[in-house]
């Protein structure tokens, strides 16, 4: 669905050289730090950006020469931008439905009502949690083969993020061959619904994993200086320096809890992957 | 279907979503020929990847509990008991090859492994 | 681009109440004020309010957000010289029957033949503003385009304030006498060239810029 190949971005002070590959039928998460890519990530698979080198294709066409019919297979819901917020939702649902022919009306209306979304109110008066739930609808209901979601459910609290999630789910369930790329500083929404994960780092991916690979093989071992000087080192990808000791990131738990009992090791879910792998952890 | 996964434990969730659909075929919860939810109405279900339940199903299927057609979905294969038991044999077998593979590597000579084996077991009755 | 006329009208509408001010301003001032003001004031300002539209899409960075639905970059410029230049001719039909009734009410007889050449006249000047406004508007953003249009106006003024000294009244009323003399035809074919050369170019311009803009 989704390539790119040695892209390469360059801005003033930084520069983004990624690859990536997403199947159809995925739905794979991006993480890392702000500032780190995601957003220029994003821009240069929906074509925003030009990339400096490299190729970045969607459907197997190059993301800035998409055409209009394949704009149509695709649902965006980006951060901070969206229609103008001077617009309400039945101007919306108007819009959309020119501009989409696959357009769900109905289920565009029956929506808004279950996600309590006001009707007379032009988007400017809505709360954080409605704007979001909005951006999320108006990608999600024209029957787009991709989805693309930066930060879908950022300033939501837990409610509305398992409705958005769980939205996100029956979406795919649909229709198999959906696929969906979202980003987000949210681990537990990624951790419960992404195959893979993608990490990004100053402008590099440093990690690709099955999600489920990282809860279930990734952990961290505590510790201390001892333990350290003789701890096998051959599954540790890195290791901070803790007051204890060392916080020692494994890909490989298992043989860890087999070859040291005594040893202290926690789970690794993704917030850890960032912290350690990105450095900096507590 | 009845899953009930933890999240919060040491055993992998593939693991434990492995084990809880193996027993509930075992003890005839699942019968012979029924189907298995979808990997993407399961997954949605327990609020999980995907990929976890596929490979969950993989698993399941080389131990021979369940068969996927493609296309159509995933159902219990004969509860021939045997081929359970002959799953669960060939399991324990790539169990047993795994450790003692592991065991040479650490040096360990023929007779040290059966002692360990011994002791283990001793301990267990 | 019906997906974004259907947007851009439903935002202009939003402004129900400023549009009925400015309505009835119009139709006040198309009354009291000497006839021809309302012919410029009325194309006038239905061009600058299409062309208001895309302030709303610049605001919050609603351009990214606006290209990646099923449109590209062409269309969009497209659907604004469309939007302004209907905008604009529907004011000015307005403002001329707005025109005529008044000066009716007034002078009770008019001979509209005699008229219609200045009429006419109003358009190509709205358009070749138009020709200006909306590349400037679209690279530089409303704010800093309202800037640039003072500057522009003022260049003029000054310009065509230096031509006169340089060249003389006298000069410049022989060459006016002599325009007076070419036929009216061959001008008004000329100035129709000349501003659809303009708008074609200002297109041009403004699908350049739109391109090139960092989203």
């Amino acid at each position: 669905m989704i390539s790119l190949r040695n892209v390469v971005k360059t801005y003033n002070d930084f520069q983004l050289n990624i690859s990536m590959e997403i199947p159809k039928g995925r739905i794979t998460g991006l993480v890392g730090k702000n500032g780190a890519g995601k957003s220029t990530t994003i821009k240069l698979i929906l074509g925003l950006v030009k990339p400096d080198s490299g190729e970045a294709r969607v459907f197997g066409t190059e993301s800035c020469k998409l055409t209009v019919k394949e704009k149509e297979q695709i649902g965006v819901c980006l951060a901070e931008t969206g229609f103008s917020n001077q617009l309400n939702i039945s101007d919306i649902e108007c819009i959309l439905a020119k501009m989409y022919p696959e357009f769900e009306k109905t289920y565009f209306q029956r929506k808004c009502e279950e996600l309590k979304l006001p009707k007379d109110k032009i988007i400017k008066d809505f709360s954080t949690g409605m704007k979001a739930k909005l951006r999320v609808l108006v990608a999600m209901t024209h029957k787009a083969k991709l989805l693309i979601m930066d930060e879908p459910t950022a300033g939501l609290d837990i409610e509305a993020r398992n409705e958005i999630l769980d939205m996100l789910r029956n979406y795919l369930e649909e229709d198999e061959e959906r696929t969906i790329l979202i980003s987000s500083h949210i681990s537990s929404d990624l951790e419960n619904l992404c195959d893979d994960i993608y990490l990004i780092h100053d402008g590099k991916i440093i990690l690709h994993e099955d999600t489920d690979v990282i809860l279930d093989q990734y952990g961290i071992l505590k510790v201390n200086e001892a333990q350290y000087a003789t701890l096998d080192q051959t599954y540790i990808l890195k290791s901070q320096k803790e007051h204890y000791g060392y916080a020692c990131f494994t890909n490989e738990k298992k043989y860890y809890q087999e070859k040291y009992p005594d040893i202290v090791i926690e789970k690794g879910g993704i917030d850890e992957l960032i912290l350690m792998m990105t450095g900096g952890y507590r | 279907m009845n899953i009930i996964l933890n999240h919060s434990s040491m055993i992998p969730i593939y693991e434990q979503l492995t084990d809880q659909i193996k027993s509930k075929i075992i003890q005839s919860l699942l019968k012979e020929g029924e189907a298995l939810p979808s990997v993407r109405t399961l997954a949605r279900e327990l609020r999980i990847s995907a990929l976890t339940v596929k490979k969950a199903y993989d698993r399941l299927e080389e131990e021979g509990f369940v068969t996927t057609v493609h296309g159509k979905g995933t159902y219990v294969t004969a509860s021939d008991k045997q081929l359970a038991v002959e799953a669960r044999r060939k399991a324990v077998e790539d169990a047993f090859t795994q450790a003692i593979d592991k065991a040479k590597a650490v040096g360990l000579s023929k007779e040290e492994i059966l002692e360990i084996v011994n002791i283990i077991m001793e301990d267990e009755s | 681009m019906a997906g974004l006329f259907e947007k851009d009208i439903r935002l202009l509408l939003r402004r129900k109440q400023m549009l009925v001010l400015f309505l009835a301003l119009a139709v006040v001032l198309g009354f009291t004020q000497e006839g021809t003001f309302i012919l410029g004031y009325l194309p006038f300002l239905g061009m600058t309010l299409t062309i208001s539209t895309i302030s709303y899409d610049e605001i919050d960075n609603g351009y990214t957000f606006l290209m990646t639905l099923p449109i590209d970059t062409k269309t969009y410029v497209k659907e604004k010289y469309l939007l302004c230049l209907s905008g604009t001719f529907i004011s000015w039909i307005f403002a001329v029957v707005l025109y005529f009734v008044s000066k009716y009410f007034r002078e009770s007889s008019t001979v509209i033949a005699n008229e219609i050449p200045m009429i006419i006249s109003f358009l190509p000047v709205m358009v070749l503003a138009m020709a200006i406004m909306i590349p400037t508007q679209l690279k530089f953003g409303a704010e800093k385009s309202r800037i640039v249009l003072f500057i522009i106006f003022g260049i003029t003024a000054i310009l065509s304030f230096l031509f006169e000294k340089v060249i003389g009244t006298e000069r410049i009323n022989h060459m006016l006498i002599k325009l007076e003399n070419i036929n009216d035809a061959v001008i008004g074919v000329s100035v129709v060239l000349f501003v659809i050369l303009a708008a074609a170019i200002s297109y041009v311009i403004s699908c350049k810029v739109m391109q090139n803009k960092e989203l």
